[in-house]
This record gives C-alpha cells, structure tokens and sequence, in this order.
C-alpha cells in the first residue's frame, strides 16, 4: 500500500494566515497538523495542533501535576475571549522548522515505522517541492479497514 | 615566590586555564574538567610530579559513590509520587495564606535537602509550586525564590545536604553527627532569619489571600504506594546508619549503599533505568575536578600556599579572624562561581595546614558555612537557583520571570544577612568550632 493512495489532500499554512483559518483546515481534514510554505514557496516547517496547546494552554507545570487537579479550575481553562484573540493571531509565531515529509511511493508499512521513530502520528508526502498531503495513522487504519489497502 | 618551581607553575596553569574554562562556560563544565585532568595527568608525568595512579588516589571515592547512591535512591523515590503527596498536603495545610505557604513549601523543600541532594528536592518541588500558585492566583516567584535559597541554606546543616559537605566531611573524616551539631544550629538561625527577611522582602506580593485549594487532590498523588513504603523504609536505615556511621567505622557512602542494597533488593527496579537517571556528568565533572587538584597537590603548590596560610592560622589570635575570612570569601566567589571548584582546591590546603600545627576544625566549618551561604548571592550561585528561574521562565507567567538584577535584590541580601547571623553565631560559640 504505497502511501499517495491514503495521504489526505490539505491546503497549507502560508506566511500572515490567522491561526483560526489553519486550525480549522486540520479540524476540517482531521489532520493533526499542515505544513507551513514560506514566502519563497518553499515547505519551511510545520504547523501542530498539539503544538499549539502545549504553547498557549498547557504549561509544563500543569503537565506534571495533571494528575493532582481536581474539578474545580475553571480559570484554568479556555475563556471565549483568549480562543477568539488567539484565533486572530498569525500562524508564523507557532510554526516549528522540524517536519518530516516522505515520498508519495513510500510504503505505508515504512511510514507507520517512521512515525514511530520520530513519536509522531503523522507525516507530509511531497514530490520534489510539491506537497500532495498529510498521511496519518488514522488515515492508514482507514485504508486497511475499507480495504483500500488493495488498491494496486 | 622564589620557592616556586617550574612544577608549581605549570600545575598552576593548568588549574586555572581548567578552572577558566569552567567558569566562562566555554566548554561544558564536565568537559573542562576532563581536559584539565588529561592535561594534568599528562603534563605531570611528563614533568614527573604527577602519575596516573596518583590521579586515580585523588578522586574521593567516597564522596562519588555517596552521590550516585543517593541520586539511585531519589530515582526511586520519585516515580511513587511522594513528593506530590507532600505538595498537595502543604497547600492544604496552608488555606490559601501566602505566607504560610511560603514558610511551609519552604520548610518542606529544606527539610527534604539536608537528607537528599538539594537540586533534586527543587527540580521536583518547582513545578508543583507554580501549579499550586496558578490555582492560587498568585505570583509563583517568591516562592520558587524562596524555596531555592532556603533549600541551599538547609543542605548546608548536614553531612549529605550539599556536595561541598560531603567532600569537607569525607576529608575531615567529620561524622554525620559532628557535621549537624556543628553546621545545624547556625543554619537552623540563618534558616529562620532568611524566612523573617523573605517575608519582609516579598511583603507586597504576599498581600493577596488566594483562595483555599481545593482544586489539587491528592487521591492520585501517590502512584505506587508500595513502592514508596520500601523506598522510604530503605530511606529510613539510610538515616540510622548515617546517625552511627562513625561508631560502626561506616564510610557515609558504604552506609548509602546498604540502603540502596536494600532498595534494589524490595523493589527489582530497571537497572538500566535506573543507571540512566544517575547524573553521571556531575560525577565525572567532580572526579576531573579532584584529578586536577591532586595534580596542584603532587607539585608541592598547595603545600606552599599552606605554609603561608599557616604563618596566619598558627597564632590563636588570628585563627578566628582567619576563619571569618575564609568564610566570607568562600561565600563571595560562590555567589559568582561555581562553589565546588573552591572548595576541592581548599580542601588539600586546609589538610595540609594540620602538619604545620593549626587546629584546622574551625576551618572546615568555616569553609561549609561560606560556600553553603553564598550560592544564595546570585541567580547562577547554585544549581537550584538556576533551576527556579529556568521553571519561572517556562511558567508563561510575565509577572514571574526573574532577571538576574532581579535575583540579586533579593539574593545578596539573603547571602549578606545569613553570612553576618553565621559570622555572630560563630563569633559566640567559637568553642563549639575549635572540635570536629
């Protein structure tokens, strides 16, 4: 199962985009992340969904003591107010220059390893500079449970 | 200075360009220190004062084997989630007063960092107190503040508290005992004059009262119940043994690795993984570092500078103003520098001045007291302090972070008044310091 077959088509995150625009391109496409194309054109890094929350919601403290927070930390969470100002801010401060992008004749046998090595759960396929789309484990799962895998 | 010898200089150089290079962080410290070594090893036995199997006599074994035990014991402590338990217990103890919680998560992180190493006791308890203090509302910094500065002040008190202790105890072959009766009651007086100066010094950002938090529960706090009552049995023979180690003609490392026997035995741990959370890079940093000054040491250098100490130190008179001296220079290149280096360097010094006469007891303590207290002076004075403004900076929060201008405000204070209430102490109870 070559990985061009089940890699989801997403639009990229471009220079000066509001970050709710790309946030709603990975909810749309159930992607946990797009990459990110610099002004020249060229793919520069990467944009995360779980980035983000560990940027702007979750400091590490809260990480390390999750386990001790009981029900009551309302002011803790997401006031309406701070999601709208930071839908409004640009993609370019949350772009991360690490990606990994593969070949679209990878198979996906190949893919699944490396995003186990690199602890990811998603990865970029492009073709020279051309970016063809995301390939997930979810995106895998759905082709072998739909049978696409037999696609060839 | 006619008595120098081309030895001398040489090892001299080699000190200080090793030392250099620590300092100016130009190479990682561990790094530096095995270069220095290297060079010294190599230029020694080139020059023929120095040999390999010297360089290998240097390193205190001792004081090597105590840490990596007592760090294999903290890997294992840890993980159960007792030091969550204690965190959120103080928070409740506390009701959401800002002072108390300051006083308590203090004393707490203290208490902790006389038994286990200091850095460690902060690098878990930071996290858990800007938590504490995002549920509270309350500016975190003071407490992280806090809690480095006074855990520096506590591990002071002991034998096992704090690396310069245990290097000075395990030269001196000062018992654990000795070491708390003589370093715990001047300690115990800085402890709470500091507490007494932080709460004025931060007495504008104690103002607030948050509210009692009862957003942190303690139902999951403990991850391995079992696991904790074995740790803190192993623990708890550990303490007892350091308590009779001198009677049973213990080394305090022997008496760490019984308890860590102990430990492995009740609970099969990883080995690999626990072999991993040893800080191998500060055992090796303390290694080269002793290397280098046996090196200083084997040229007869040390030796010189102990027979021109000794001009001082052999005269009653002047042994006491000696002592203060020391003190108070030991405390101010520890507030710029890293205190470790010194006290390694002063350690053969001292030893050395006992051949000419000198009571070097009061020395040892002076030196203790000196680069225990001075780490306070500066934000990169001691590891734990590095590590509060490192976890203040990650908080997110703009009212938490801590300049380094900042951090002396409020550290050279803490470093001058705890050095003048150690200096008062040690002044009226001079008796008490002439003994080991």
């Amino acid at each position: 199962m070559k990985i061009k077959h089940i890699s989801i088509p997403t639009k990229v995150a471009r220079p000066g985009m509001q970050l709710g625009e790309v946030l709603m391109e990975c909810v749309e496409k159930r992607v946990p992340g797009i990459p990110y194309m610099n002004a020249e054109g060229k793919l520069s890094g990467r944009f995360s969904v779980r980035h983000l929350f560990l940027l702007c919601c979750i400091p590490e403290d809260i990480i390390h003591g999750a386990h001790l927070l009981g029900d009551d930390i309302e002011h803790l969470d997401f006031p309406h107010i701070i999601a709208d100002e930071l839908m409004a801010q640009k993609v370019d401060d949350f772009v991360f220059a690490d990606f990994i992008q593969l070949s679209p004749n990878f198979q996906a046998i190949k893919a699944l390893a490396i995003m186990e090595q690199y602890n990811t759960s998603y990865l970029f396929v492009t073709e020279g500079d051309n970016y063809q789309g995301v390939v997930t484990r979810l995106s895998i799962a759905r082709a072998v449970v739909t049978k696409a895998c037999c696609v060839e | 200075m006619d008595n120098l010898t081309p030895e001398m200089w040489t090892s001299a150089a080699v000190l200080v360009t090793a030392y250099g290079l620590i300092f100016s962080e130009v190479l990682h410290r561990t790094s530096a220190a095995i270069f220095g070594a290297v060079a010294m090893i190599g230029i020694g036995m080139w020059m023929g004062f120095y040999t390999q199997e010297a360089a290998i006599l240097a390193v205190d074994a001792n004081t090597i084997l105590l840490l990596a035990a007592m760090m294999m014991l903290v890997a294992l402590l840890r993980p159960t989630g007792a030091f969550d338990f204690a965190a959120v217990h103080i928070t409740h103890w506390a009701k959401g007063n800002p002072k108390l919680l300051l006083i308590y998560l203090s004393l707490a992180v203290s208490v902790i960092s006389t038994i286990l190493d200091n850095v460690t006791t902060v690098i878990v308890f930071a996290p858990l107190t800007v938590l504490i203090c995002r549920l509270l509302k309350i500016n975190p910094m003071p407490y992280l503040m806090a809690e480095a500065m006074l855990s520096n002040i506590g591990g002071a008190a002991t034998l096992v508290g704090d690396p310069p202790n245990l290097m000075i105890g395990s030269a001196g072959d000062i018992s654990f005992n000795s070491f708390l009766v003589h370093m715990g009651f001047p300690v115990l007086v800085v402890w709470i004059g500091t507490v007494g100066l932080m709460l004025y010094l931060f007495r504008d950002q104690l103002t607030d009262g948050g509210k009692d938090p009862k957003t942190l529960v303690a139902t999951h706090a403990i991850k391995d119940a079992e696991g904790l009552k074995r740790i803190l049995f192993s623990l708890a023979i550990v303490v007892v043994l350091f308590f009779i180690h001198h009677t049973l003609h213990f080394l305090p490392a022997y008496a760490s690795f019984i308890g860590l026997t102990l430990a492995l035995l009740l609970m099969r741990p990883d080995m690999e993984k626990l072999f991993s959370s040893v800080n191998w890079s500060v055992l090796f940093f303390f290694a080269g570092l002793f290397m280098i000054v046996g090196g200083v040491e084997s040229s007869g250098l040390l030796e010189l500078l102990g027979h021109q100490l000794a001009k001082l130190a052999t005269d009653p008179s002047k042994l006491l103003m000696t002592c203060l001296v020391l003190m108070w220079v030991a405390a101010i290149l520890s507030a710029v520098v890293d205190n470790i280096p010194f006290t390694v360097t002063m350690i053969p010094i001292i030893l050395g001045l006992e051949g000419s006469g000198v009571n070097i007891a009061p020395l040892w303590w002076a030196l203790a007291l000196g680069v225990g207290l001075g780490g306070n002076g500066t934000h990169i004075g001691a590891t734990a302090n590095i590590i509060a403004v490192s976890e203040l900076e990650k908080s997110g929060m703009p009212e938490a972070k801590v300049t380094p201008l900042q951090w002396m405000r409020t550290g050279m204070p803490v470093m001058f008044f705890g050095l003048l209430l150690a200096s008062v102490f040690y002044l009226l109870f001079f008796e008490l310091f002439t003994t080991i």
